[in-house]
């Protein structure tokens, strides 16, 4: 496990679920899966169990810090680091997600060539 | 037992009374009372007993030889005067030393010696027989003791007696011994009258059998003589003969002329010489004749009957005779057998009487005894004892002398109590006099008012004060002694005072002229008061020297005139009306000037002889509402003037009272205000005008004082607010604001007033207000200063901008939300041309890549701009946060440097980063101050010559840190200079397609650099290139 294969990627954008798993699967060669709402995450994401989640904020239905609060009240994902992609990046909002235990924030929009470095950093900043 | 002391006669009284005594003895014993039969009492001793008590034993010894002197004649032998005379010996002798009961000394006398002597004498030397010795024996001491008893009873009469007590020295008798002599006397009584009376009967009941007897043979006799008228003598001696029945008894016939015709037996009584005592019932006994003792008398005396004979010639009568001495034997001793009982009961007596009287009178004693000490412990609060006794009355008197005595006892306490108070009293009293006197002399020593006291009628100066010496012109020790009376001018004022003090009036606040030595007169109020000083009458005189308020009266007179001068010339109207009727008195010069009318014709008017009704009423309405309340200011006043038409006044009234605080006089002063009420009006309608417009404005314009307090609100205010002006005028204006502007406003205002430094004074300022609802609204506030009349005030204009700022925050939304919508495209369409561009997905013809690699440029410009939109937005909406940190600049600039690097080659442009002289330290957000260097470093890759640098350095420039980014472009053009740090500014809107930019970069940066308390700014050559630095504080 020292090595990060398996994302999945909580986005209701299907342009951007595209840009962002090509960008991830091959800029950075890792393993992604998506889901379209934060709804249909909590329910499968435990099946696929992912290395590192990556979360949308904004969201018809359920929004990103809510589905986070769900997954994490499963056992097994309870300890995946979380990043959120979001375009709403002011400073007391990154710290607002911060506190909710997410690892990470990336800024949209992405660049798709450093997308995936910017995840790996993350994700060891999750595992220092 | 008590000693009385007993009477001590002079040596001359002791003989005439010793004489006296004597004689009394004499008589007493001459003077016999017969009890019965042969018996009969003398009263000889009771004169000595007498003489023991008043005399001495030696008088009473000689009254009792002289006494019984008499004895010897009567019984004619001496022996009864030893008898009497060793009485008064041994009861003088007991008596005086201290048995002082003569009846009890009398009894000791005769049981001791008096009864042996008698029966020495009469049996031993006389040779009597024992039955009359017996007697004798008996009747001797019973004799003695009832004169002593007698004796005790007269001494008792004379102790009771005033005679007694005072002329013979006696003491007050005793109540045993009264007591004593009162029983036995009673006892006495009581039990010697029936013994008595027995043996008197006894003698007359055996007399009347004798007499009986007799008369039967008298009768018999008698009879038989006048039976026989013719018998001779021998035949009479025949009869008597036969009649004599018993040998004792003897007849006898008798002659007319008494001589014996014939005789039988013994018949003495006609024969013998003797006295014969007629008896009762017939009977008549004969005694014989001779010196000779009554009892041997009656022994040899013969009873005889007598009865006369009738019908015989030559005889009288008959007698028959018996001798007495068989009667008078059985008579002894029967009387032997009394005395024996009277003596008994005598004995008994005393003995009663003796034990009785002592017990009767022992409480008494000790109640007596118990008093003596009684003075002592009432006077010292002992509580006595007292006896109690059986006896009711001696109880009763002894619980009522020892509730007496305690009442008495505690009287005695209180009484020493009371006079222990009343001593304390007398001596606080003279204390509190002596104190009075000298608070007295104090108090006028230190007054400030002249004061003597005189006594002798007021004519001797006793004391006086400093004020009163200098009064009288008197050096201060040389008052006393000085009549006062010397110094009234009018000797007749002090003489009429005097006299009103004589009658104990006070006198106050006279008017005195005083003629002082070397002085003049003098005029003082002067008051009188009748004193007692030192224990005498003296006058307390006080005096107001009022020469100066008399010299003042004048000085007063003559400002009356100045007064009334300036009354008149004053240039006012002033005029005076009376109470009562409203009517002129008192008009001056200026009045008459204005009404028009002159004073004559106007005094003694009233208002409505001048002026219309309705200004008259007006006028008397005024005057009344005056006369009751005192005062009254009557700003205007129309008056229609008989010269100069209608004027106003400014009228004052007031009322005037006299001494008894009635209403005298209505004094008014008018003003004529014509003129000022017609610049008034002018003025009026200019600030009329003004207020309109005030009013009228959209604006709300409120006005302070340097304390903060509302002057003035206007109607625009009013609806802002919602405040009504009189909620808000007078108050302090930072009600209006809510906190924390409320709280720190008076800090800010008292800052200005004291150091001039501006908060928003003379600037505008979007602030918050609150509303009377308490509901808080935006506001533009603009505040100036202004100076009127000598105050400094402050002037801000309110506007509302609400409306404003909602369409602003509106606007702000919309960016916000267009902004953040426009990024999700823009991220889609960004991202999938980077990664067609990076060649990863396949190969394309170069014109396409071409095409694509504009488009995604254009895309990445896009992003810039939208970010930029979003800073202005945070800006302008106050929500941009900083993270300021003390931390190194230049690592900030290397930062900043490379990462704009890459932006720069496309422009073919090169940063040269001068490295600093020391190491710099700035207090920023360092994002923030990447991104003012990026908009500075990018701007100035952008407008230089391709292959030129751009140099950065940084620098100290006194407390500050200066960065600068400089190029060598073709410089700011001087028309656009000004607009420079503006919103969507460009020098060149051509040359924003060309250059590309947001126009918002330096409008950023200026923002927040100013934020991080920095500035900005720039220096430009045209053609030469442009510098744009800013300065931040420097942290060492």
């Amino acid at each position: 496990m020292n090595t990060l294969q398996r994302i999945c990627y909580i986005e209701d954008d299907p342009d951007i679920q595209a840009v962002a798993k090509v960008a991830l699967e091959m800029v950075g060669g890792f393993t992604v899966k998506l889901y379209s709402s934060g709804e249909e995450a909590v329910r499968e994401v435990a099946a696929f169990a992912p290395q590192m989640i990556l979360l949308d904020v904004m969201m018809p239905g359920m929004d990103g810090p809510t589905t986070l609060k769900h997954l994490r009240a499963q056992a097994a994902l309870a300890d995946v680091p979380v990043a959120f992609m979001t375009a709403k990046v002011q400073a007391q909002e990154i710290e607002q997600y911060l506190s909710l235990g997410a690892c990470g924030v990336i800024h949209k929009p992405f660049d798709p060539m450093t997308l995936a470095q910017q995840v790996q950093a993350a994700w060891q900043g999750d595992h220092k | 037992m008590n000693w009385i002391a007993l009477p001590n006669p002079s040596m001359r009284t002791k003989i005439v009374g010793t004489l006296g005594l004597a004689l009394l003895a004499l008589i007493g014993s001459i003077l016999s009372v017969p009890l019965f039969f042969s018996v009969a009492f003398i009263f000889g001793s009771v004169a000595v007993m007498l003489a023991i008590v008043l005399l001495g034993t030696l008088p009473a010894v000689l009254v009792a030889i002289a006494g019984s002197f008499y004895t010897l004649v009567a019984w004619g032998h001496p022996y009864a005067i030893v008898i009497f005379t060793a009485e008064a010996l041994v009861v003088g002798l007991l008596y005086r030393r201290g048995l002082r009961n003569l009846v009890l000394a009398d009894l000791a006398y005769w049981l001791m010696l008096g009864v042996a002597l008698v029966l020495l004498f009469y049996r031993g030397v006389i040779g009597m027989d024992w039955e009359p010795t017996a007697l004798i024996a008996i009747k001797q001491p019973l004799n003695g003791l009832f004169n002593a008893l007698l004796a005790g009873l007269i001494i008792l009469g004379l102790q009771l007696s005033w005679r007694g007590t005072k002329r013979l020295n006696l003491p007050a008798p005793q109540l045993a011994d009264l007591l004593f002599h009162a029983l036995l006397t009673a006892i006495l009584l009581a039990g010697a009258i029936p013994i008595v009376h027995q043996g008197q009967s006894q003698r007359s009941q055996a007399e009347g059998f004798m007499a009986g007897q007799m008369q039967r043979v008298a009768h018999h006799l008698v009879e038989h003589i006048q039976a026989e008228p013719n018998a001779n003598p021998a035949r009479w001696q025949a009869i008597l003969a036969g009649e004599r029945i018993a040998p004792e008894i003897g007849l006898a016939l008798l002659a007319a002329d008494g001589q014996v015709l014939a005789s039988q037996g013994e018949t003495a009584s006609v024969t013998t010489r003797g006295e014969v005592q007629a008896l009762k019932d017939g009977l008549a006994i004969w005694l014989p004749n001779g010196d000779i003792p009554a009892m041997p008398r009656w022994k040899q005396g013969r009873y005889q009957v007598s009865l006369p004979v009738r019908g015989v010639a030559g005889i009288s009568h008959v007698v028959i005779e018996q001798p007495a001495k068989p009667l008078v034997l059985g008579l002894e001793r029967e009387h032997l057998t009394l005395f024996v009982f009277l003596a008994g009961l005598l004995l008994l007596g005393i003995l009663a009487a003796r034990t009785f009287s002592r017990w009767l009178a022992r409480p008494l004693s000790e109640l007596e005894a118990a008093s003596n000490s009684l003075t002592v412990q009432i006077v010292n609060g002992i509580q006595p004892a007292f006896p109690a006794s059986p006896i009711q009355e001696y109880g009763n008197l002894g619980s009522a002398l020892r509730e007496t005595t305690t009442h008495l006892a505690n009287t005695f306490q209180e009484l020493h109590r009371i006079q222990a108070s009343l001593e304390e009293q007398v001596k606080t009293r003279t204390a509190a006099l002596e104190e009075s006197e000298r608070q007295l002399r104090y108090m006028l020593e230190t007054s400030p008012i002249a004061a003597r006291i005189a006594r002798s009628g007021g004519h001797d100066v006793i004391f006086s004060n400093p004020r009163y010496a200098e009064l009288i012109h008197a050096r201060p020790n040389q008052t006393t002694g000085l009549d006062p009376a010397d110094y009234y001018a009018n000797p007749k004022d002090y003489a009429d005072i005097l006299a009103h003090l004589a009658k104990g009036e006070q006198v106050f606040d006279r008017l005195i002229e005083l003629n002082v030595p070397e002085a003049g007169t003098k005029w003082t109020l002067a008051s009188y008061l009748p004193i007692q000083y030192q224990g005498e009458s003296a006058v307390l005189g006080w005096f107001y020297d009022i020469t100066e308020l008399k010299q003042a009266e004048q000085a007063l007179y003559e400002n009356k005139r100045l007064l009334d001068s300036v009354i008149e010339n004053i240039p006012t109207m002033i005029f005076m009306k009376r109470a009562d009727d409203l009517r002129f008195v008192l008009l001056n010069k200026a009045g008459e000037q204005l009404l028009g009318y002159r004073r004559e014709d106007l005094l003694g008017k009233n208002d409505y002889d001048f002026f219309p009704k309705e200004q008259a009423d007006f006028f008397t309405q005024k005057d009344r509402e005056v006369l009751e309340i005192g005062f009254q200011d009557i700003p205007e006043e129309p008056i229609d003037t008989h010269t100069i038409g209608r004027r106003i006044l400014h009228t004052r009234k007031i009322t005037l009272h006299d001494d008894h605080g009635k209403a005298q006089y209505l004094l008014g002063i008018s003003h004529d205000i014509t003129e000022l009420k017609l610049a008034e009006h002018a003025l009026q309608s200019q600030a009329q005008h003004t207020q309109a417009i005030l009013d009228n404005v959209i604006d709300g314009i409120i006005t302070i004082d340097e304390q903060g307090n509302v002057t003035s609100y206007n109607k625009a205010a009013e609806r802002i607010f919602g405040y009504a002006p009189d909620e808000v005028i007078g108050q302090n204006v930072k009600m209006l604001m809510p906190e924390p502007h409320r709280s720190s406003h008076d800090g800010f205002l008292h800052r200005y007033c004291a150091t001039g430094v501006a908060h928003i004074i003379g600037s505008g300022r979007e602030l918050e207000g609150q509303r009377k609802d308490g509901s808080l609204f935006p506001l533009d506030l603009s505040i100036s200063e202004i100076s009127h009349a000598g105050q400094r005030m402050f002037i801000g204009v309110v506007r509302d901008i609400t409306e404003r700022k909602r369409i602003e925050r509106m606007k702000n939304e919309f960016v916000s939300t267009v902004s953040h919508e426009l990024r999700t495209p823009l991220t889609s369409i960004s991202g999938a041309l980077g990664l067609i561009n990076s060649g990863m997905l396949c190969s394309l013809p170069e014109p396409i890549v071409h095409m694509t690699d504009i488009a995604y440029k254009n895309s990445l410009r896009l992003a810039s701009l939208i970010n930029d939109l979003l800073d202005m937005e945070k800006i302008a909406a106050g929500k941009l946060r900083f993270n300021m940190e003390t931390q190194p600049l230049h690592p900030l600039l290397e930062q900043a440097t490379e990462a704009n690097k890459a932006y720069a080659e496309q422009y073919r442009v090169h940063f040269v980063l001068t490295e600093p002289a020391d190491n710099l330290q700035v207090h920023v957000d360092g994002q923030r101050l990447i991104q003012v260097l990026s908009n500075l470093l990018s701007n100035a890759a952008k407008f230089s010559p391709a292959g030129s640098p751009v140099e950065i350095a940084a620098q100290r420039v006194g407390q500050a840190i200066r960065v600068s980014v400089s190029d060598h472009g073709p410089g700011i053009p001087a028309d656009f200079r000004a607009r420079i740090f503006e919103k969507f500014t460009q020098a060149d809107a051509s040359d924003t397609r060309q250059k590309g930019g947001t126009g918002l970069g330096l409008a950023i940066s200026k923002e927040l650099v100013e934020h991080m308390a920095g500035r900005i700014g720039f220096e430009s050559e045209p053609g030469q290139g442009t510098t744009f630095y800013f300065e931040l504080p420097a942290h060492d």
